[in-house]
């Protein structure tokens, strides 16, 4: 059911501006042809390598899932009021590049996996669709809360691909890596952008909204991957790997929004602060 | 519940956080321990199910609080994995 989220939108003329600036970004694009496959040798990987190029697969492949919030939760339909219409026609020129961004690193990740010798290409297919067929759910009450999960999501994967870019002794997922780390890099800009306009506009009416996300904070899949924080354990072993590590990110967000802090937006700031330290 | 069993858990905790055993009592929250995080915790689960050859639930996992927590789980999988056996 197509439903629109709840809680203030900003204008669709900061949308935009938002959106624009994005786009701006990311004018010099790549895919998949871009890349020497002939190159790609899983032998040159470790055993905790091939199982994260294995992680980060199922996760980026599971766009379909990611993409349909947005989709669901701003609808392009007569459902909508015409201001909210216009709102998320604007979002929708980020969500539909976005999505095509994601979409690219799922296949090329793919490939990799095909071409390095990793997996064969129907064995792939059919163990995606294992964690693909299941519902990606997150069910925000406010509008604000689908650009502050994301923000923390985007950042904390650009952190582990530049982390495990380190460790990496295979020239070609080494250029993956980079790629997608760089992508995820410009997508993290366009949510805290997204964000730090919404603090501005609405202040202490968007911090609880905030303080829910992140209290309640689990990387995409990780309710539906049977033991995933076994697997992300053994990826940890392989590069440093910590979705905390994105949320001292959200608070410069934070201190960037705000010029005096009031009491609620100190109290976020603390909570963020201590989730980075004991939340699990 | 057997005093291996928390002596065990203890002993995985405190090597994971880093801390002598005696510093982790098997009621205190394991999110106050100095240095805690929920990467050492996780790890320190980890090593107590390689310990004991069990595989715990996830919603299991991340509703732990204390040493005495984990203990209790460890006893329930191995009661469960072994009806008839006492554990470790």
């Amino acid at each position: 059911m197509h439903r629109q989220v709840g809680g203030p939108l900003l204008p669709a003329a900061e949308v935009d501006a938002a959106v624009g600036t994005f786009l701006r970004a990311g004018r010099t694009r790549w895919d998949e042809f871009d890349f020497d496959w002939s190159q790609a040798d899983v032998s040159r990987l470790t055993e905790g390598q091939r199982s994260a190029v294995e992680f980060i697969t199922i996760i980026e492949d599971h766009l379909p899932g990611y993409f349909a919030l947005y989709d669901e939760h701003f609808p392009l339909n007569e459902s909508v009021e015409r201001d909210v219409f216009v709102h998320n026609r604007e979002l929708y020129h980020f969500s539909i590049r976005w999505a095509q961004e994601e979409d690219t690193h799922a296949r090329v990740l793919y490939r990799y996996q095909v071409e390095s010798g990793l997996a064969d290409a129907e064995s792939l297919r059919q163990s995606l669709a294992v964690e693909g067929q299941k519902k990606f759910a997150v069910d925000y009450a406010d509008a604000v809360q689908f650009f502050t999960y994301p923000l923390v999501q985007e950042k904390a994967t650009q952190l582990y691909y530049q982390n495990l870019r380190q460790v990496i002794d295979e020239p070609v997922l080494a250029q993956i890596l980079n790629r997608l780390s760089r992508d995820e890099a410009r997508h993290f800009t366009f949510f805290a952008d997204m964000l730090q306009r919404y603090l501005i506009r609405y202040g202490d009416e968007v911090v609880e909204p905030v303080r829910a996300v992140i209290a309640d904070f689990r990387m995409p899949l990780a309710d539906t991957i049977r033991g995933y924080w076994r697997w992300a354990l053994k990826i940890a072993d392989t590069a440093r790997y910590d979705h905390t590590d994105a949320y001292d990110y959200l608070i410069k967000v934070l201190n960037r929004a705000v010029d005096a802090r009031s009491d609620k937006v100190t109290e976020l700031v603390s909570f963020i602060s201590a989730c980075r330290t004991i939340n699990a | 519940m057997s005093d291996d069993v928390i002596t065990t858990v203890t002993e995985i905790v405190a090597t994971e956080f880093g801390l002598p055993a005696a510093e982790v009592g098997a009621d205190v929250d394991l999110s106050s321990l100095e240095g805690a995080d929920s990467v050492k915790v996780l790890r320190a689960v980890a090593k107590i199910e390689r310990t004991y050859d069990i595989e715990l639930e996830d919603d299991q996992v991340f509703g732990l609080k204390t040493v005495r927590d984990a203990a209790t789980l460890v006893v329930a999988t191995l009661a469960e994995k072994e009806p008839s056996g006492g554990g470790r």
